[in-house]
């Protein structure tokens, strides 16, 4: 084996010789007492990167970042259709959660009532992977729930929203024709994807009445200044449980 | 069947590499709030190319290569404003060393080392000895072939190599670069 260059003695060093190449070498460094010297002296290099570098990281504005992620526009995705995303959603693939809240921001809310249809439009396109990848800690849904409190004068805690057999994933407001819509997306472990949605409303109280839209179960009421509803694929008899409970501790 | 990466899930999971982004623009620019900015374009120029990236693979590395790429256009850019020609990049921006001297004393030896290095050896030290990326890796995110990764990396080496030992205690006469 000619003398081997630096380049092939850092490649030794940082494991990226193929077998054969470092077998070769390291007979060559074991023969050699030069070019074991020269080794070890290039060793002296290998520091704790990694450590120093975490330390650094450590010093990252994360909420100033965090900031200026949250303010960059979203993407403007053209090569879309609605009836295409809507199409893909009724194929039940997975199904991106910006395409469905453009569907739904995309479409015309004609009258305050039928706010219960667009949220049934939208929930329809939830598949159980559109709530992957979600931050699922405390601190970010607590978050979560005092933007909504900002909107709609509500007083929300991760505590109210407990439910069984169903884990909060997310929530956020949506909006279409300057009516703010919240909504509470569940994960429920037998049946899938699971929403509480609420609205301002000026229709007093109403007792809790059930519905179906597309393949969906519908339990909805409304309390003094919301309306609310609660959607998925539980059966109603389930589902009015949970809206309940729900209604008791929104109320209290 | 197309796989449609929600815009939610992009954006978390952008979000849990800011803080690595943050410190390969430190490392680029020397200079936090150039760190701060190139982190910010970086996110930008993701979101408008989230349909580019495949759910699933590195988001981390694909992160890497976009940061890399806005800076290097930044720092021809700046080069075309100051009418420099071809220069290297380091010593054009302000050395922000503040952010060295707030890590434990080992720490800060080994970024002052690591900055005291030329921009081409430093990011490439950076991406293979702190990020872990093998050198056909860093190839890629540098767009140079795996020679020149190789020969910056045999480089940078030998003069790391000149340095005392690490101490764990500051020594004024240790002969660190401050």
């Amino acid at each position: 084996m000619n003398a081997p260059s630096d380049e092939q003695l850092v490649a030794y060093l940082d494991n990226e010789l193929d077998g054969e190449q470092r077998s070769q070498l390291e007979s060559a460094i074991a023969e050699d007492p030069l070019l074991s010297l020269r080794v070890q002296w290039l060793r002296r290099s290998s520091l704790p990167f990694p450590a120093a570098y975490d330390e650094l990281a450590l010093q990252a504005p994360l909420d100033r970042l965090q900031a200026r992620l949250d303010a960059a526009p979203s993407p403007a995705r053209p090569g879309l259709s609605r009836r295409g995303l809507i199409a893909a959603g009724a194929a039940a693939l997975v199904l991106s959660g910006v395409a469905a809240d453009r569907v739904f921001l995309g479409w015309q809310l004609r009258q305050a009532h039928n706010w219960r249809a667009r949220v049934g439009d939208y929930m329809a396109l939830y598949v159980p992977q559109t709530l992957d990848h979600l931050p699922t800690d405390e601190a970010s849904h607590r978050a979560q729930l005092r933007t909504i409190d900002a909107r709609l004068g509500l007083n929300l805690s991760t505590a109210t929203l407990k439910l069984p057999g169903a884990e909060l994933k997310r929530a956020q407001m949506l909006e279409y024709d300057g009516v703010p819509i919240a909504q509470m997306t569940f994960l429920d472990s037998q049946h899938g994807p699971l929403a509480l949605c609420v609205t301002r409303s000026n229709s007093g109280s109403l007792a809790l009445a059930h519905e179906r839209r597309h393949a969906l179960n519908v339990v909805y009421w409304t309390e003094r200044e919301h309306a609310w509803m609660l959607i998925g694929h539980n059966p109603p008899a389930a589902l009015e449980e949970l809206a309940q409970r729900l209604r008791e501790r929104l109320s209290a | 069947m197309t796989i449609i990466f929600s815009e939610q899930a992009f954006r978390a999971e952008l979000s849990q590499h800011l803080a690595r982004l943050w410190r390969y623009g430190l490392l680029l620019s020397r200079n936090r709030h150039v760190a701060e900015d190139l982190v910010q374009a970086t996110c930008v120029r993701a979101l408008e190319r989230a349909s580019q990236y495949v759910a699933g693979t590195r988001m981390d590395r694909w992160l890497l290569s976009i940061l890399h790429s806005i800076w290097l256009n930044e720092v021809r850019a700046r080069q075309v404003r100051q009418g420099q020609g071809v220069v290297d990049a380091d010593g054009q921006l302000a050395f922000d060393g503040e952010y060295a001297a707030q890590t434990h004393v080992m720490a800060a030896q080994v970024i002052r080392r690591v900055d005291a290095l030329p921009q081409a050896q430093r990011e490439t030290v950076y991406l293979a000895y702190v990020e872990g990326l093998s050198y056909r890796e860093v190839a890629d995110i540098l767009q140079v072939p795996i020679g020149t990764v190789m020969s910056r990396l045999a480089t940078a080496r030998l003069k790391l190599a000149e340095y005392p030992p690490l101490q764990a205690v500051p020594k004024p006469t240790a002969g660190d670069p401050q």
